[in-house]
């Protein structure tokens, strides 16, 4: 120490300051020493004197050692600071040495003074160097972490040998830290390294001091935050002069940003792709082939339908058409339609323009020998910078064929609807005809001499008669009922047709009624026939009992005279008689062979009158009739003062069989004149009634009348009487039934015992 | 040959009836017999009958024939029953009506006409088989 310390003593005490002085004296220290004892004293000597070291006393009457050592430290001067005192206890000593004091000596151990002047001094000293050096070094340190920062870059160094590991300021932040908050170890760096990524960075770091290489590594760390930060790290052998190795030199780069750019880029292609996959996806998906259209008509871009339907059919345009153009395709197109195509070429030109929203046409062609359709739609590609379309076609071959197949249905049930002999028609639910067939027209017109016309009520087309019996159709139709019956109608020209006529109810999908259909089939043949068959079984029918009645009529009315003639002449031959006797059997046997000849001829009447049918058939009056029956039996009619009266005001005549009637109505009449009670006025009663087309005719009389209960079964049998005490041979009404059926008639009677007699006969007209 | 047996015969057929007591009486004798044209009042008579009596009874007759008079005869006490012997005598070759007559529990038999000798002694001595 060769220049003199400047030493600046606290002191108010002059003994104190003299003690001090001897003492540093004594230890051979070279100094110039300034006394103060006051704030401004202080403040003025720190300024001025420029002191090495300062000693103070602890407490001062203007101020104490904690206060002065306070200033110096307000100042920024380094000075060390030795606190003097005699009155301090150590932790006082202690409190004072921790706000900056260098040491502290007792005022009665003085002899330690110089030696803590000198370190204190010393250590100083070398802080000053220190400082110096560490201020050189700090200001390119600073500057080299402000760049490091700045460039959110950090450098690290291990010494291989000792494993001394320096991280730079920067480096710090990288690994998730506040700058030296922790000690620089392999362990620190991999601490906040992301879990993922932390494999991978131990391996490249083993690998490469493994092999003595340099090494990168690209991991994520995971911020104080919580955020994530991305390192790019690299790092190289440091050699000595000897060749070996000796550090590790690393860098570690902050790339986050980098990453987060490109990340999001990528994400963006990502989503740019997935949508754009998506669209071609649907494209792709689509049944319709579609192809983008540019503004001059050419392909842009098309769907995989598309591309199988360029395959499918030859088309043979490179690149499945895209860059073509799309009109020149369709012309090539063997089999489409060259109108079709000219349709399609103007549609596509108008979407273009605008001047159309859309297009849209169906059309067909033969696509290996198969007809096939496709509907065309043309819509505007929206898109703001460029014009042009997109063109589907959708394959509805099957549609088509489905249509054209119901058509043709539709056609062949018109067909069938016109051409059946059953006539048709349909009428809504407020009976009104809503169609009809061709049939049904002809048959209105043959029967009602009408045109069937849609939007009239049916029943203007019937009968009054009929009306009831449409309306228990309907009704029934109505209920879900169906209803089939047979009807006859008379034409004008006498003749009767027949039809079955058949009704069913139309109900829409709701299952509601919405009216029903009538069907009317000519079964006018049929029934003749039928007619025909029934007459024929009941003729049959008729014969068989005629026969069993012939059986009868041998067995009793025959075979009873033969019978007595051969009793009576076996009597004559074998038996004694007297003449009175044999004179008896001879009128017996007369009268018996009477009664054969009579019933022989009774049943060659019978026979004639089921024999004859064919005989001519002529008006016949009623009134006329009577007239001439009443002549005939004039001495009957007279004698008992029978009263016959008649009324054919309804109807007189009839188209018939004169001898026929004239013998039915002579046997009623002249029955009712032999049948009359006696002492009772005989009236008997004829008309004539015109019932809907037929004509009934009533005999009635006062007479005496048939039990019916008893005998209602046998009263038209032949050689029935029911009275004993009248003469008859049961022959009358046996007649009057044969021939009012053969007239094709029908009878009936109704009798009361002692009352009268009414017999009816009905003719159909 | 007189057995004490009445005879009664029922046929509008008045000849027949005629013819039927003259065999009767030729071939039995002076005997019993009764005829009626009128079933009905044929029918009266029988109703009180107190000794065996035979009876020959017509089928076909008007108002009443055969049988009916036979249902009517159901009727009848059965003492009077029990005195009756019902032949049928028709003039009939149907073989319905014999059928019928033999299907009938009143009836004894079915006499075809003409009555003849034999067929009266067979009745008379009960040996008439239908």
């Amino acid at each position: 120490m060769n220049q003199s310390l400047k030493i600046l003593h606290i002191e108010d005490i002059q003994s104190d300051a003299e003690l001090v002085e001897r003492t540093l004296k004594r230890s051979g220290i070279a100094f110039e020493k300034l006394i103060v004892d006051t704030k401004a004293e202080y403040m003025d000597a720190l300024e001025n004197f420029n002191p090495d070291v300062i000693l103070s006393d602890h407490s001062l009457p203007a101020f104490n050692s904690l206060e002065a050592l306070k200033i110096l430290k307000q100042t920024g001067r380094n000075i060390p600071f030795i606190l003097i005192t005699s009155t301090v206890s150590e932790e006082f000593a202690v409190s004072v040495m921790k706000e900056g004091a260098s040491d502290y000596v007792l005022k009665d151990r003085l002899q330690r003074l110089p030696n803590a002047v000198l370190n204190a001094i010393g250590k100083y000293q070398s802080d000053q160097e220190r400082q110096v050096y560490l201020d050189k070094i700090f200001a390119s340190e600073a500057l080299f972490t402000k760049a490091e920062l700045l460039a959110e870059f950090g450098t690290w160094r291990i010494e291989l040998d000792t494993n001394i590991t320096n991280w730079s300021a920067g480096t710090y932040p990288l690994l998730g830290y506040d700058n030296g908050e922790v000690e620089p170890s392999y362990e620190n760096f991999i601490k906040n390294i992301h879990p993922d990524d932390i494999d991978e960075v131990v391996n490249n770091f083993k690998d490469a001091t493994d092999n003595v290489q340099s090494a990168e590594a690209d991991f994520r760390v995971i911020n104080k935050d919580g955020s994530t930060r991305f390192l790019h790290a690299q790092f190289e052998f440091e050699r000595s002069e000897k060749g070996q190795p000796a550090y590790i030199i690393g860098f570690n780069q902050d790339v986050t940003r980098s990453k987060l750019a490109q990340i999001e880029i990528q994400k963006n292609i990502e989503e740019l792709k997935a949508a754009s996959d998506r669209q071609t996806g649907i494209l792709n998906a689509m049944p319709p082939n579609v192809v983008l259209l540019n503004e001059a008509g050419k392909i842009v871009a098309v769907n995989e339908s598309w591309r199988k339907f360029t395959l499918a059919n030859n088309l043979g345009v490179p690149r499945h058409g895209i860059g073509y153009s799309y009109i020149a395709i369709s012309e090539k197109a063997t089999g489409v339609d060259a109108s079709a195509v000219k349709k399609i070429e103007k549609g596509i030109k108008e979407v273009i323009d605008g001047t159309k929203n859309e297009f849209s046409i169906e059309y067909s062609y033969y696509s290996q020998g198969q007809k096939v359709w496709f509907q065309l739609i043309v819509a505007p590609l929206a898109d703001k910078t460029q014009k042009g379309a997109v063109v589907l076609h959708i394959d509805i071959t099957d549609r088509k064929q489905a249509e054209e197949l119901m058509l043709q249905s539709k056609a062949n049930l018109q067909t069938i609807f016109e051409n059946t002999d059953i006539a048709y028609v349909l009428c809504d639910a407020e009976h009104k005809i809503v169609s009809f067939n061709t049939k049904a027209n002809e048959l209105c017109q043959e029967q009602f001499n009408k045109k069937i016309k849609a939007g009239n009520h049916a029943f203007n087309y019937f009968p009054k008669s009929k009306i009831p019996n449409l309306k228990d159709a309907i009704g029934k139709v109505m209920n879900n009922e169906r209803v089939i019956y047979e009807t006859s109608y008379n034409l004008k020209d006498g003749s009767v047709k027949w039809y079955e006529v058949r009704w069913a109810g139309v109900a829409n999908e709701k299952d509601e009624n919405m009216g029903f259909i009538l069907a009317f089939k000519d079964i006018t043949e049929r029934k003749i026939s039928e007619m025909e068959r029934d007459l024929m079984t009941a003729d049959l029918v008729q014969r068989n009992n005629d026969l069993e009645k012939f059986a009868y009529i041998i067995s009793h009315n025959l075979r009873a005279p033969v019978a007595n003639i051969i009793g009576a002449s076996n009597a004559l031959n074998d038996m004694d008689l007297t003449p009175e006797d044999k004179e008896r059997l001879s009128r017996g046997i007369n009268i018996s062979v009477m009664k054969l000849d009579e019933v022989v001829n009774d049943l060659n009447q019978i026979l004639q009158v089921k024999g004859s049918v064919d005989e001519r058939k002529e008006i016949v009056r009623f009134s006329e009739l009577v007239d001439n029956i009443k002549i005939s039996i004039s001495n009957l009619i007279d004698k008992d003062n029978i009263d016959i009266k008649y009324n054919f005001s309804e109807v007189n005549e009839l188209f018939v069989l004169k001898p026929y009637l004239y013998s039915i109505f002579y046997n009623l009449i002249s029955n009712s004149v032999k049948y009359r009670r006696q002492h009772v006025h005989s009236i008997i009663e004829i008309r004539s009634s015109l019932l809907e087309n037929k004509i009934e005719l009533t005999f009635t009389d006062n007479g005496m009348g048939i039990d019916l209960n008893k005998n209602a079964d046998q009263i038209f049998g032949l050689y029935k009487r029911f009275h004993s005490n009248i003469e008859g041979k049961g022959m009358g009404l046996f007649m009057v039934k044969t021939q009012v059926e053969t007239l094709g008639g029908k009878i009936s009677l109704n009798s009361e015992e002692n009352k009268g007699t009414e017999f009816k006969i009905e003719f159909e007209i | 040959m007189n057995t004490g047996l009445k005879y009664v015969a029922v046929d509008d057929d008045s000849f027949n009836n005629m013819l039927c007591t003259m065999i009767i009486e030729d071939t039995l004798g002076d005997v019993d017999i009764t005829t009626f044209t009128k079933p009905e009042e044929g029918l009266a008579f029988i109703e009180n009958t107190e000794s065996p009596t035979v009876l020959f009874l017509d089928i076909n007759m008007p108002t009443l024939n055969g049988w009916e008079f036979l249902e009517l005869y159901e009727k009848f006490s059965e003492k009077v029953k029990k005195y009756l012997s019902i032949y049928i005598l028709s003039s009939s070759l149907d073989q319905r009506d014999k059928n019928k007559a033999k299907a009938n529990k009143y009836v004894k038999g079915f006499i075809s006409k003409p009555l003849d000798f034999d067929t009266v002694t067979l009745i008379a001595n009960g040996q008439f088989l239908a």
